[in-house]
């Protein structure tokens, strides 16, 4: 794959877990969190930029050069900033590959429809598990 | 006819009671226990305590019989969402976000939510209250892209007695009207400026400090 400028917002356990791995794959990173602390996460294989500060600000955005990303990805704890940078990224800004985290599955499933990819953890839990569980299942039947 | 107002505080309060007494039916959506607890005991509005965020309290709030939806909480990114749920679950006709980053004005529009931001109107109001005397009015107009400035030429101003044409304006800069007492003139290059008359000028706010020092 290409190298790509990728902009991610939030740099908890997903975001910093993100961060690292699409630096080692040799990406231009930026990620963007409103406490510096949380940038602890970040591994010695990212070698991208830090930006301290609120996305909810839009002037924090466009520190980012968010005109130049390839891809945003926003997975902050709020639900809704995650929506909201996306809607931005995508109609302000035409970026091509935007992607929210959004918790709530109701909201992922409104905004979904309103054109904005989502993923929501709990829907993907729940998938992974009722699959585990029918494996197990076909598995005893077939003993 | 019914307004939601999902917020909270001091404002929602001042609000609700304004809309009651014009008539207005009130639903108010707020998280915080305290401010509920004050709506109930001080409005006739149906108020209802929660997280505005879920659908589930827009049916409790009467969304389906509401005609204007008003997302004024105090984050800007609730407010979008908020004002998007009003519209996509109830089709609520009217809808509006109050935003506090005055840049998200002109973002929410893109993104088809009609938006004022509070915190503009203040600096507005601030800012002519510090500008020159001169200043008789100020707005803006298209998302802050366009300033309108009323000013009054005093008898010391540089540009007092001289042709519209041998003042050197910027480009984005225009005289739109002249008002002499009563008389309204829309001034060509060769009008003259006299002191009192009282100028509409036309500026985009990156000129506009420029364009204001050249009639004072």
């Amino acid at each position: 794959m290409k190298s790509q400028y990728v902009i991610i917002v939030g740099c908890g356990i997903l975001g910093s877990a993100l961060a690292n791995t699409l630096s080692a794959l040799g990406h231009s990173i930026v990620i963007i969190d409103h406490s510096e602390d949380s940038f602890d996460e970040l591994g010695n294989e990212f070698s991208g930029f830090k930006i301290n500060g609120d996305a909810n600000e839009f002037f924090v955005l466009s520190q980012a050069k968010v005109d130049k990303a390839d891809v945003v990805l926003a997975v902050t704890d709020d639900d809704n900033l995650n929506i909201m940078l996306a809607q931005i990224c995508q109609k302000v800004y035409n970026i091509p590959n935007v992607i929210a985290r959004v918790n709530q599955p109701k909201s992922a499933e409104l905004f979904n429809k309103l054109g904005i990819k989502t993923i929501c953890p709990a829907t993907l839990a729940l998938d992974n598990l009722v699959r585990i569980l029918d494996q197990t299942q076909d598995h005893e039947g077939a003993k | 006819m019914r307004i939601i107002i999902a917020g909270s505080g001091i404002t929602v309060y001042f609000l609700a009671k304004r809309f009651i007494s014009k008539g207005y039916q009130i639903s108010i959506i707020s998280p915080e226990n305290v401010d509920c607890d004050y709506y109930a005991r001080n409005l006739k509005a149906l108020i209802i305590l929660g997280n505005p965020s879920d659908p589930e309290l827009l049916l409790q709030a009467k969304a389906y019989e509401a005609e204007i939806f008003v997302g004024m909480t105090p984050k800007d990114q609730d407010n979008l969402v908020l004002c998007q749920m009003a519209h996509e679950y109830y089709q609520i006709p009217r809808i509006l976000a109050v935003v506090n980053d005055p840049d998200n004005e002109a973002v929410f529009k893109k993104i088809g939510v009609k938006a004022i931001s509070n915190s503009r109107f203040l600096i507005e109001t601030i800012e002519s209250m510090s500008a020159l005397d001169e200043i008789k009015q100020q707005i803006s107009v298209v998302e802050g892209k366009v300033m309108l400035t009323e000013l009054e030429i005093s008898p010391d101003s540089r540009v007092a007695g001289k042709k519209l044409q041998e003042i050197d304006i910027p480009y984005s800069a225009l005289v739109a009207t002249v008002l002499r007492q009563d008389e309204v003139i829309i001034p060509r290059g060769n009008t003259v400026i006299l002191p009192g008359d009282r100028i509409l000028l036309i500026s985009l706010p990156d000129n506009h400090a420029m364009a204001l020092n050249i009639f004072s």
